[in-house]
């Protein structure tokens, strides 16, 4: 589980017995707050700033994804039969080894989950929409790797679309 | 979603909004109700956005027409109570008048 909420992310996961990947963010909403608790062994709880830091942790092993996973069980016995494990043991419950194997979709996985995680507490934040508006464009260019973005609200009486936000990235 | 081989199709040529500007055009929907749209100019490297990446924002723009769509409740809600307090307002001063109007006559 990955997850800026101690109170509905990390510590039900923990609960439940999976690994968590605690990030957290200063717009948590109140409700939310609550001490993170401890991951007993075998379960792991990773603390990460940013989800970038989440992306440089994966990585740090990246030698080990780029590896070739051999065909014959008498070449490498050692990284044919504890592959999965292993990238399991760092994925913890949210990707498969076969995702984990091509690169870049565990980037753009990652990607879009980072958009996700940045949109959740913008959209609870208690502060005023066009701040708000501006974050979720910004989720959304770094999501798509988009260099410009705009966003518009539609309203039906009359028929208008007014731009409540635009960002470019520089 | 539209995106830049079809965006001629959708876009006004009037001058308003240069049609080289916008590359992909995803619209808010909440149910069936159109409530905004997001639209990305170039990426980073100038390749088109691709079918993954059209999934993902997709996926992402469900949360963010959510979010816009309860500003818009937001704001109408805001702006009938704002509404109801002129009204009421209005219909104290009437009672008013009317008791005033009452007293000066006996």
């Amino acid at each position: 589980m990955v997850g800026n909420s101690p109170k509905s992310d990390i510590n039900p996961a923990l609960a439940a017995g999976l690994n968590a990947v605690f990030v957290p963010h200063d717009n948590t909403w109140v409700l939310e707050h609550e001490e993170v608790a401890q991951a007993l062994p075998p379960r792991r709880l990773l603390v990460v700033e940013t989800f970038n830091g989440l992306r440089e942790h994966f990585e740090r092993f990246q030698p080990v994804l780029s590896c070739p996973i051999p065909h014959q069980t008498n070449q490498n016995p050692f990284h044919h039969n504890t592959f999965p494990t292993w990238l399991l043991s760092r994925c913890s419950g949210f990707c498969a080894p076969s995702l984990a194997v091509q690169k870049n979709n565990l980037r753009r996985l990652l990607r879009t989950v980072e958009a996700l995680s940045d949109l959740g507490p913008e959209m609870t934040a208690e502060h005023d929409f066009g701040q708000r508006a501006r974050s979720m464009v910004t989720a959304l260019l770094q999501a798509a790797g988009a260099r410009e973005g705009v966003l518009f609200i539609f309203s039906d009486k009359p028929s208008l679309l007014s731009s409540i936000a635009s960002e470019a990235s520089r | 979603m539209v995106t830049s081989s079809s965006y001629e199709n959708y876009l006004s040529s009037n001058g308003n909004v240069a049609p080289e500007l916008f590359k992909c055009i995803a619209p808010l929907k909440v149910g069936a109700k159109l409530v905004g749209l997001v639209a990305l100019g170039r990426r980073e490297s100038d390749a088109l956005y691709d079918e993954d990446e059209l999934g993902a924002l997709d996926l992402l723009c469900n949360y963010v027409a959510l979010a816009v769509q309860n500003h818009s409740l937001n704001a109408n809600t805001f702006a009938a109570v704002s509404e109801n307090l002129r009204l009421m307002a209005s219909l104290h001063g009437f009672y008013d008048h009317t008791l005033e109007a009452f007293a000066a006559s006996d």
